[in-house]
């Protein structure tokens, strides 16, 4: 086989494998059990979202309630805009126009919120280039129709269609004692994922390799993650994919590592330069170790360390280790 | 027994060995992460608080991306032939986005022909199949004015990526770059305009080295 070069042979490659699994499967078994303690609440932006007025308990109390009295600096405004107090006539002009949620188009599927901030601003598009049309004001209810990253789509009760971002809505309807930072939401976001997409690069015996993986959670810290990775040698190519079970002990922490196992094929495809090439296609087990750490919203930086052995026939076995480091995000 | 086959066991003993300590470890942090439980049956403060009926609300979302395009795709020293490939995306933020391509286009080593009757390829025409993974970065969003009343959403952005070349039973490792634009029609549609170099290395022609393959492509974008 050219190109490729055995580390070491291991024939009882399958013992230390069925050792591996009983450590990955020990390994989840407690991390689950230390993952239920600390109990982190996954606690959604959009969760905070749905109450629609401070000073209200449901849509129809607060339309009454606004209807009944006007505006004044006496309905307790949440959190940090609390202090603020508003000028009697503002309110009292305010007052006539604010529409009763009712008034909202969009039927009963849509969420429908009141804005509590002074003004929110609705964009042509998702996203802060693009220009500011229509300004909505306090007390005036919208529906949500669409959201887009962290742009919602929201309609007046004027009939004006516009973006506006997450942060604007947050601030303005953060309730039910909850004052969820913006950072935060992202890591509670981020503890609460589920499928996870990524790319490294690194060294396979010597070699550049990059690979892909898309991986599952099935659990807290139990996942299933398949990889496909290629190998660039000078004299050869190696494409391989594998499908792992991985356990995350620490999954509640924003520096995570990990250990997992799994199976799949191994596939070298020397360079048709090269005389008399053959192609080498088995079985391939992989025990991997490694680390995430949460960057920033959806990001992550992973780097991890493989062990691959490759079942190239019965009496023989060939192991290659890898590094590999790089980006994903979840979804 | 030799000294090569006793240090054999001692690593092979060393690698069974290795899982249990690990799985002891676990264990351990098992057992300090366990909180006490919080004894509820003496309560003395009943609130008398109504609950809340707090459901957290599903938006619709369109943050996918699915998009046909077509053009063309120049393989250095093979022509340039027509390339469609799909592409299925998705916008990680405002900024940034992922996407991977899977496309196709035939290389054809018909020049070489002329002075090597044999050619390179075993046949004159080969396929060539592509994929990769890219990152993107959304830059000078704004808006396209078609017209004195029409106004139309737009970004540039600059992509790049890792993938994957094949043609002639060979697979190179490929880096992209490139740069594009996006018109958004709509919410759901965007035309999209795109100019990616693909560099991979190869040794067809005796000697080892870096090619470069830029593509031109036009296609539509399908937002879900």
């Amino acid at each position: 086989m050219s190109g490729v070069r055995a580390v070491s042979s291991l024939s009882t490659s399958p013992r230390v494998i069925a050792g591996w699994l009983a450590c990955v499967l020990a390994l989840a078994c407690a991390g689950a059990r230390a993952a239920d303690a600390p109990a982190p609440v996954p606690v959604d932006a959009a969760a905070s979202a749905p109450m629609p007025a401070a000073s209200a308990g449901s849509p129809a109390d607060s339309a009454s309630a606004v209807e009944a009295k006007p505006l004044t600096a006496a309905v307790p405004v949440p959190g940090s805009v609390a202090t603020v107090d508003i000028p009697a006539p503002l309110a009292t002009v305010s007052a006539p126009t604010v529409p009763t949620p009712e008034s909202v188009p969009g039927g009963d599927k849509l969420e429908r919120v009141q804005i509590t901030d002074a003004f929110i601003e609705l964009h042509t598009f998702p996203g802060r280039g693009y220009p500011v049309f229509y300004v909505a004001a306090r007390g005036e209810w919208v529906s949500i129709e669409l959201r887009h990253t962290d742009w919602y789509k929201v309609r007046t009760a004027s009939g004006k269609v516009g973006w506006v971002t997450r942060g604007q809505l947050q601030t303005t309807l953060a309730e039910s004692g909850l004052q969820q930072h913006f950072g935060e939401v992202a890591f509670n976001d981020y503890l609460a994922r589920r499928v996870e997409l990524g790319a490294g690069y690194g060294r396979f015996h010597r070699e550049p390799m990059i690979k892909f993986w898309l991986s599952y959670r099935l659990s807290d810290t139990l996942s299933i993650e398949s990889t496909l990775g290629q190998v660039q040698g000078v004299f050869s190519g190696t494409t391989l994919w594998h499908v792992n079970l991985q356990a995350e002990p620490w999954s509640d922490q924003r520096f995570s590592p990990f250990a997992g196992i799994g199976i799949g094929r191994f596939h070298n495809i020397p360079n048709q330069s090269l005389v008399g090439f053959q192609q080498t296609n088995a079985r391939m087990g992989d025990a991997i170790v490694g680390a995430r750490y949460h960057l920033t919203d959806r990001f992550m930086i992973r780097a991890d360390y493989a062990i691959y052995t490759a079942f190239v026939s019965d009496q023989r076995s060939l192991e290659y280790r890898a590094a590999t480091a790089g980006l994903s995000f979840f979804f | 027994m030799t000294a090569k086959s006793r240090s054999k066991t001692v690593t092979r003993s060393l690698l069974a060995a290795a899982p249990a300590l690990l799985a002891l470890l676990a264990h351990g942090s098992a057992r300090g992460a366990d909180a006490p439980a919080a004894d509820t049956a003496d309560q003395v403060i009943v609130p008398g608080v109504e609950r809340r009926d707090v459901h957290k609300p599903k938006y619709p979302s369109n943050d996918f991306e699915i998009g046909l395009f077509g053009g063309t795709y120049s393989a250095q020293n093979f022509g340039t032939s027509g390339v469609w490939g799909v592409r299925l995306g998705y916008d990680i933020t405002e900024d940034f986005f992922v996407e991977a391509t899977y496309g196709r286009t035939k290389v054809s080593d018909k020049e070489f022909r002329q002075i090597l009757p044999g050619g390179i390829f075993t046949a004159e025409q080969e396929k060539l199949k592509y994929y990769d993974l890219s990152l993107g970065w959304n830059f000078l969003p704004g808006e396209i004015f078609i017209g004195k009343n029409w106004a139309k959403a737009s970004t540039m952005y600059a992509i790049g990526g890792l993938g994957n070349t094949s043609f002639d039973s060979q697979r190179m490792q490929t880096w992209n770059f490139g740069v594009g634009a996006k018109l958004f029609l709509a919410d759901w549609v965007a035309l999209r305009a795109d100019v990616r170099d693909h560099i991979y290395t190869l040794d067809l022609l005796g000697k080892r080295s870096a090619t470069q393959n830029p593509e031109l492509t036009l296609g539509f974008a399908f937002f879900f």
